[in-house]
């Protein structure tokens, strides 16, 4: 019997008896085989398996030649192979080598600079405000530097996805903000300065309520820095402070109680533990103890003590101490800074974390002006105080029906940031002091409220301001529209017409929950004979009627918002008893949504001002420190839109007025460009000069006049002038003949003789006129010279623009085309169809018949700062001449006495040159 | 400092107040990136260059005496805008600036009448900062006026030291990639 070669197994013979046993055998050497082989192999795999990855690149990496390698890439890759590493060894070295493509945190540079990737970087600024320290030591790199920088190594080095560029975005975005030109003033935009002062319980204790923070930052807490604050203990106040957990409660790292800060310029530094919410401050003098205040002079408290809070980070990297950053700031020094309008008016230094942490909690009156000049801003704040008990706050109901407000002197000027409970109502107030000779155009406000509450139905907001000395009321509801039609109530309780004005209401952003719901009183106009001083500004929350309503910030913060998006509510005045309180319909408010950002500080993403009646654009822009520039483009020229001045309007005129104190630095009006081609100057206001009009009372011709030709006195060859418009029983109009044998037009000019005879028909002669030329033209000829202009206005280069509408923008397009007709074609078509004309050729007859020689597509582009790009093509249809062609042209400037002039780099060919000297023309 | 080769790409004009300083101007003028708003095609295109009637009216040229077919196409850029340095600089006689094509066009002059000979200034222009840290190139300048900030706009503006001891103008046009 044979066996197999390996384990002898019988193999039985053909037609063979009596193997059974050997089977038997078989199997069971079988089964010890197997049980053996998965006995061996149990715990082998994968680790020290003889199939490993690492087995098979090692084998690889042996036998492999870079030949085989590179051919592996390519089937692998399916694209060249050029750039690629030549064997494992070098693609090793290539991922060490470029890790920050490849996950890693950083690299480290030749000089030992380190260089983050992007998600390092941000999160470094997330951080701690800080970036790469290095490289900020020697005074280079700035985070806008830094984000440039890896912007471009990204580009030049691949290596980015999505997230990568989300963040470099993100990174950008804190650039800009932590980075400004004026980057004193902007110091104070990166502070968490949400602190104020309110009364805790009578005189004696000063909280300064519950500051914002956040998780992880550092933040330093300092003390106002001047010392004569407290005339009784100059240099003793207290700062005190302890943080409060999201659900409300206390945590106290330092142990022990409150922070104390004991003196004035002392500075803690602290990192806000995990939970904590806000820090609550308060700041307190030592008289306290005692029950007895030393502040006799609350107002003189106010002024000159102030608790900061501020990121440790940004005074460290600038170098300086709190009391350099008060000095160069005074943002809180109420007299200078809430009476310096350009605190706010100075775009560049607000940027958004100055919206979310220095404006937070404004509620702002802007006087007559809402973007500049010398009204007096007068922001007013309220406490936050969460833990306000439902009776006993310290602003109640009758304090504020009394007319018996709680220190309202304390309350001017403060900034202060607001809560209302759950079932509140009546909750807080403030005053505010208004000059009576200054009263304000503009007074706007709002508030955010939870979605979750105000998506429960229907709620009222009611908010009054009163005129605390007068008694009279201002009255604002913001009423159920459903029920009471929109009505928002502006008026006094005496029905006293007080002033008029405008609502508009519009939730203007959302953010983690909340609406904001912002509500502008506008174009007010106030009657003399009121009496204005101060307002009350006090708010009632329904319970009744929204009975979960929270109310976040009072945070009106911009000036700059875009009235022209928010709704508008009529203003009619309350009832008698002017008290009457309906539901709000909140939540279809807040549906009209648009980005707080493309609302609050316009200005400075949208630096142009748009408006057009129809007949006129109005563009205006920021231009001086004291003006505005405003340029005007006329729509409904001969060839459409044509210039017509260029003005300066003083800054302090409210930003939606564009004429208002206005005054012409040029006029503009023979701005609009003709070329000089064939026989002289077309389009723009040119039309081919000259055709003539001959003047003879009653002159006999009527339209079907039109078309017949005349021959003057000229000789040997008469000259041949079609009658092309009859002006009226007094004047016609003729055009010599186009003597030109191509497109390059030439008509025949100057009527030699008294006598016109005309050629054909009846010979009739046409004496005693008179001959003055004109532009062959509509507006002189009524002969259309160029085709309908199409004329539109796109707003940001996507929007167009309405009528009477208002835009904020980036720039404006005003878009023209027209094309101009072949002078000597448009006689020749009089010529063709003489008799039968019953009018003159009109506009639409011209669009239809007229040969075009050229077409004309100009685009004005108005952008910020008074800035005009004109873009302008000509695409001819006809071989022309061109005589001239410069496409843009500007009539005198100002004065000739006051006016010097300079071109740059240009050289003085001649004493009458204008070159890089300023000097006078023509000196 | 006056360059023979260089055609007159713009003109400023400056209106004067009665102290006879500076007050605010206008200025018209061409960008010379484009079209035949480069210097070279209006070599090729014109004889002349720039054309200011006693009435003072600003007649720029880009094209004179030339047949063209039919068919052609001509185009330019140009601009037109009043002029004030005070909101960008203390110094300059002019600092304006204008967005085209993605780009930001900058131009800052300086002249000695106005800054003196005596020395060196140090100036800054401080452009609005929405155009802080972009890249830029200098795409003219005078030999006597040398930026100090290279590369990007720094959110603190430009650092730059003009030289008009001898030179009577200087002048500086940046392209900023926006």
């Amino acid at each position: 019997m044979a066996k197999t070669a390996n384990y002898n197994l019988e193999k039985p013979v053909n037609q063979s008896s009596g193997w059974g046993d050997a089977v038997n055998q078989n199997f069971d050497t079988i089964d010890n085989k197997l049980k053996e082989n998965a006995d061996g192999l149990a715990g082998k795999a994968p680790s020290d398996h003889g199939h490993t990855t690492a087995a098979i690149i090692s084998a690889l990496a042996n036998s492999l030649s870079s030949g085989d390698f590179e051919a592996l890439l390519l089937k692998i890759l399916g694209s060249s192979t050029d750039n690629m590493p030549k064997s494992l060894a070098d693609l090793k070295a290539h991922i060490a080598g470029t890790a920050d493509k490849h996950g890693s945190d950083k690299i480290d540079y030749n000089d030992g600079a380190t260089v983050r990737t992007v998600q390092a970087a941000l999160r470094a600024l997330e951080d701690d405000g800080s970036v790469d320290t290095a490289k900020i030591a020697d005074g280079s790199v700035t985070q806008a530097k830094l984000a440039t920088e890896l912007l471009t190594y990204i580009q030049e080095n691949g290596g980015a996805n999505s997230e990568d560029v989300e963040l470099l975005m993100g990174l950008f975005k804190a650039s800009s903000n932590l980075y400004n030109p004026n980057d004193h003033d902007e110091l104070y935009n990166k502070y968490y300065n949400t602190s104020s002062l309110a009364l805790l319980t009578g005189l004696s204790g000063r909280t300064t309520g519950n500051i914002p923070v956040t998780e992880g930052v550092t933040y330093a807490l300092w003390i106002n820095p001047k010392s004569e604050g407290d005339t009784n203990n100059a240099l003793k106040f207290y700062g005190s402070s302890y943080f409060v957990a999201h659900d409300g409660s206390s945590i106290i790292p330092w142990g022990d109680g409150d922070l104390i800060l004991t003196d004035i310029n002392k500075t803690a530094i602290f990192t806000v533990p995990v939970g904590a919410k806000y820090i609550h401050t308060f700041v307190s003098d030592p008289g306290e103890d005692t029950g007895t205040s030393y502040f006799t002079d609350m107002d003189d408290f106010r002024n000159r003590i102030m608790l900061e809070l501020g990121s440790k980070t940004t005074f460290v990297e600038f170098g300086l101490t709190p009391v350099d950053m008060y000095t160069k700031s005074e943002v809180y020094n109420k007299s200078e800074v809430y009476n310096k309008s350009e605190v706010y008016t100075k775009d560049e230094t607000l940027g958004e974390e100055f919206i979310d942490n220095v404006l937070g909690g404004l509620f702002i009156l802007a006087p007559n002006n809402l973007n500049k000049g010398e009204g007096t801003l007068t922001p007013s704040l309220f406490p936050y105080r969460d833990d306000y008990p439902i009776t006993g706050a310290i602003f109640n109901e009758s304090a504020v029906l009394n007319d018996t407000p709680i220190y309202p002197d304390e309350y001017e000027y403060m900034r202060r940031i607001t809560s209302a409970r759950t079932n509140a109502q009546n909750t807080k107030s403030t005053t505010i002091n208004i000059d009576n000779d200054n009263k304000p155009s503009i007074i706007s406000y709002g508030f955010w409220v939870r979605d979750s509450d105000i998506s429960n139905g229907e709620g009222s907001f009611l908010y009054w301001i009163y005129s605390v000395e007068v008694l009279s009321a201002l009255y604002v509801n913001l009423y159920d529209s459903t029920l009471e039609v929109g009505k928002t109530t502006i008026g006094t309780f005496s029905k006293d017409s007080t002033f008029s004005g405008s609502t508009k209401i519009k939730c203007i952003a959302k953010r983690d929950g909340f609406s904001y719901i912002a509500i502008t009183w506008h174009d007010i106009v106030w009657d003399e004979s009121f009496e204005l001083s101060s307002f009350l500004f006090y708010e009632i929350i329904n319970a009744s009627s929204l009975a979960s309503l929270s109310v976040g910030k009072i945070d009106r913060v911009g000036l700059n918002f875009s009235l022209e998006n928010e709704i508008e509510y009529s203003v009619v005045y309350p009832d008698e008893d002017g008290k009457k309180q309906f539901p709000a319909n909140i939540s279809s408010i807040k549906n009209e949504v648009d980005d707080i950002s493309d609302n609050l500080f316009a200005e400075s993403k949208n630096p142009v001002i748009a408006y057009t009646n129809g007949n006129s654009v109005y563009v205006r822009s920021k231009f001086s420190k004291d003006y505005d520039s405003v340029i005007t483009m006329g729509l409904n020229g001969t060839v459409g839109a044509k210039f017509m001045s260029e003005m300066l309007i003083p800054s302090s005129v409210k930003w939606e007025n564009l004429n208002s104190g206005a005054f012409s630095i040029k006029a503009s009006g023979d701005d609009d460009y003709p070329t000089n081609m064939n026989q002289g100057y077309i389009g723009g206001n040119h039309g081919l000069s000259y055709v003539y009009k001959l003047t003879k009372i009653n002159h006999g011709f009527d339209f079907g006049d039109i078309g017949t030709v005349w021959n003057d006195s000229t000789t040997p060859t008469a000259k041949e002038f079609a009658i092309v418009s009859i002006i009226d029983s007094d004047n016609i109009v003729v055009a010599g003949k186009d003597t030109s044998v191509t497109d390059e037009w030439l008509l025949q000019q100057t009527i030699e003789g008294t006598t016109l005879t005309e050629i054909g028909g009846s010979s009739r002669t046409f004496t005693g006129w008179v001959s003055t030329g004109i532009y062959f033209m509509s507006t002189q000829a009524l002969f259309p010279h160029v085709s309908t202009p199409k004329t539109k206005i796109l707003i940001d280069g996507k929007t167009i623009a309405e009528e009477n509408k208002l835009y904020r923008c980036s720039h404006v397009d005003i878009i023209n085309e027209y094309d101009i007709f072949h002078p000597g074609k448009m006689r020749q078509y009089a010529i063709d169809n003489v008799g039968t004309f019953t009018s003159n050729i009109t506009q639409e007859e011209a669009d239809i018949n007229i040969a075009r020689q050229s077409r004309h597509n100009t685009t004005f582009r108005c952008g910020g700062y008074g800035s005009m790009i004109v873009d302008y093509s000509m695409e001819f249809n006809m071989a022309a001449h061109i005589s001239i062609c410069g496409f843009i042209q500007a009539s005198a400037f100002a004065s000739s006495s006051t006016v010097r002039a300079y071109a740059p780099r240009a050289a003085v060919n001649d004493n009458n040159s204008i070159d890089c000297r300023i000097r006078n023309f023509f000196d | 400092m006056i360059d023979p080769h260089k055609w007159t790409d713009r003109v400023v004009q400056m209106k004067l107040k009665a102290d006879s300083s500076l007050d605010y101007g206008w200025v018209l003028g061409y960008n010379e990136d484009y079209a035949m708003g480069k210097q070279t095609s209006r070599e090729i295109n014109s004889p002349k260059v720039w054309t200011i009637y006693n009435t003072r009216k600003n007649y720029p040229l880009l094209m004179n005496d030339k047949h063209i077919p039919a068919g052609t196409v001509l185009h330019a850029i140009s601009y037109r805008q009043p002029v004030h340095h005070d909101l960008w600089s203390d110094n300059a006689t002019a600092v304006y600036f204008h967005e085209i094509a993605g780009y930001l066009y900058v131009y800052i002059d300086y002249h000695q009448s106005l800054i003196g000979s005596s020395n060196v200034l140090r100036d800054r222009v401080s452009l609005p900062p929405q155009y802080s840290g972009l890249s830029f190139a200098i795409a003219d300048s005078t030999s006597n006026i040398t930026l100090k900030t290279d590369e990007y706009i720094p959110s603190g503006g430009l650092i730059l030291d003009v030289d008009c001891t001898v030179d009577h103008y200087a002048h500086l046009r940046l392209k900023v990639k926006l």
